[in-house]
């Protein structure tokens, strides 16, 4: 193997985010979910380290099947962080937007689920139905109004916690680049 | 006599020639009394000799029958043997000898106290990662070359070697950890897959590089991805290449030719162009990257002066790619007339005979180093 030029940038950048992914999850857990501080941080770290298991899976699947001129688009971003003139170089904005998007969505639910699955692994069943039997009169009241009450507080948690990790990445990376500007 | 004595100092180098007069020396002296002095030091010097050689002894023979060293033992005596025979007999031995080697080492991992101590960093032993390597190198590793499967699957081979013991009970039977270790084996084993996705990466970056080579002598430390380790000075794009054969073809058509030829070859020129473009990129070795080249040229003002472009279109550090350049000219060379003497030594080219008109000669200066943007055609220089 050729040591010339490594990805090690790559896996720096990606080492801090999940740090700082996981931190922040892991407070938002404690405080939402009533975990105390090193089950949450436990439950934040192996979510996360899940999430970016699968996104690396799909990125490596995903890059063998894009079309050659978008892949060569890929790889100038990964050498050079800039776009060069070719025929899919409009769409490349609206296209990141959209895979923005859908990475937001796809992290969220895989999160949810995983944060299920973990449960099952550690032996723990849920104390959802103790949960929900409680809400359960109080929902059927509210929905009688006409309010549609979901009391999934689990998905919540994780929605508010991918909504600070996500900003929290999205910030250094603006940092970076104005970092860069100068 | 002297003869076989000559023959004998003929056989030691002449720097060891005193040592062995000194060796001889001593040997007739010794018997002369200075025995009686040298009777003790032979004495210490036994000792010590005995010390060390106890001590290694100890390391290295085991104290117990099923003890890690005698499996180790085992693959040395397997590797051994396996010098002694030839083709697949060998192989079967040399793997055998493997199989005793790799539990060896891992159960000596666990086994000495003091190698168990070396190997636990802030209390996570690192034994299974050196398990796993072993393994890993013994499952894939070929004598040509180091696959990169080889480095991808070692993390996730010594997450398992680390997370079995962990599902064995004393008996030994099968059993489910119970949930705080679960916990620790899940976050082990997902840190474990995420090194070799990273590895995976790496591997990546080198399949991308050898399919578009120009990208390497480009300037990557704008990259929020990579990190170039060594300097790209000694990558030369493409670009380098191509204008080195377009010189050979120009040479090649021109070279030699009359000048009346080189004239209407000249007027023509920008078709020229185009069919080295066709001929010199097919000609390159197949990478995906032969699309964003192209060669392009223009003529210059002078009797005459050829510009040729290698024109990288392709993804670059530059907003608009690069091009590197290559400058030719074409002189007229007149035939030497053998009657008078030359007045000017003619220039090294070919020399046609019986022509009115002189013949071409081409000579090409050295690539350009890359220069940003497309070629400016308006610009003369």
């Amino acid at each position: 193997m050729n040591f010339g030029v490594l990805p090690l940038r790559a896996i720096a950048f990606q080492g801090l985010f999940l740090l700082i992914a996981i931190a922040l999850e892991a407070i938002v857990y404690f405080r939402q979910l009533g975990f105390d501080y090193k089950t949450s941080v436990r439950y934040a770290a192996s979510v996360n380290l899940f999430s970016t298991f699968i996104g690396w899976l799909v990125f490596f699947n995903l890059q063998a099947l894009l079309p050659q001129p978008l892949k060569e688009q890929l790889i100038s971003y990964f050498f050079f962080e800039r776009f060069f003139i070719n025929p899919w170089a409009p769409s490349i904005a609206p296209l990141l937007a959209l895979s923005g998007l859908i990475v937001f969505m796809g992290i969220f639910l895989l999160e949810v689920k995983s944060l299920d699955l973990l449960d099952l692994l550690l032996g723990k069943i849920q104390t959802e139905d103790a949960v929900l039997s409680k809400e359960d009169f109080r929902t059927s009241r509210l929905r009688q109004q006409g309010i549609v009450f979901k009391s999934n507080s689990r998905a919540y948690a994780v929605l508010v916690a991918n909504a600070y990790s996500f900003s929290a990445i999205l910030i250094l990376l603006i940092i970076r680049s104005v970092e860069k500007l100068r | 006599m002297l003869n076989s004595f000559n023959q004998f100092i003929s056989l030691f180098p002449p720097a060891l020639i005193p040592l062995v007069l000194l060796a001889i020396a001593l040997l007739f002296i010794a018997p002369l009394g200075l025995f009686a002095f040298n009777f003790l030091a032979i004495k210490t010097l036994y000792e010590e000799l005995r010390k060390i050689f106890q001590d290694i002894f100890q390391l290295i023979i085991p104290n117990k029958w099923d003890s890690a060293k005698t499996l180790i033992w085992l693959s040395v005596f397997s590797w051994a043997m396996s010098l002694l025979t030839e083709s697949f007999i060998q192989i079967f031995i040399a793997f055998c000898g493997w199989l005793f080697l790799i539990p060896g080492i891992h159960w000596l991992m666990y086994e000495e106290k003091k190698i168990k101590e070396f190997l636990t960093i802030e209390k996570v032993l690192i034994a299974p990662w050196i398990t796993g390597a072993l393994i890993c190198f013994f499952l894939f590793a070929t004598p040509e070359n180091l696959p990169g499967i080889m480095v991808v699957t070692w993390p996730i081979i010594s997450a398992i070697i680390a997370a079995l013991p962990k599902f064995i009970k004393p008996g030994p039977t099968y059993k489910v950890p119970d949930p705080p270790v679960r916990q620790d084996l899940i976050i082990m084993v997902l840190f474990n897959l995420l090194l070799s996705c990273w590895l995976q990466l790496s591997y990546s970056t080198q399949v991308w590089l050898a399919e578009y080579p120009s990208l390497r002598a480009d300037d990557l430390t704008n990259s929020s991805f990579v990190v170039q380790t060594q300097s790209s000075e000694t990558a030369n794009s493409q670009g380098y290449d191509i204008l080195v054969q377009a010189e050979a073809a120009l040479k090649e058509s021109l070279q030699g030719q009359s000048w009346s030829q080189v004239e209407r070859w000249l007027v023509n020129f920008d078709d020229r162009i185009r069919e080295f473009n066709g001929q010199i990129i097919q000609r390159l070795p197949a990478k995906a990257e032969n699309a964003y080249w192209q060669i392009e040229g223009r003529v210059l003002a002078g009797e005459y002066n050829v510009q040729l472009f290698a024109v990288w279109k392709g993804p670059s550090s530059h907003n608009a790619g690069y091009h590197l350049a290559k400058t030719c000219q074409i002189l007229q060379v007149m035939p030497v007339d053998i009657k008078t003497t030359p007045q000017t030594p003619s220039p090294v080219g070919s020399v046609a005979p019986n022509t009115q008109v002189g013949t071409a000669n081409v000579s090409c200066g050295a690539v350009t180093k890359a220069i940003k943007g497309q070629p400016d055609y308006g610009k003369v220089n």
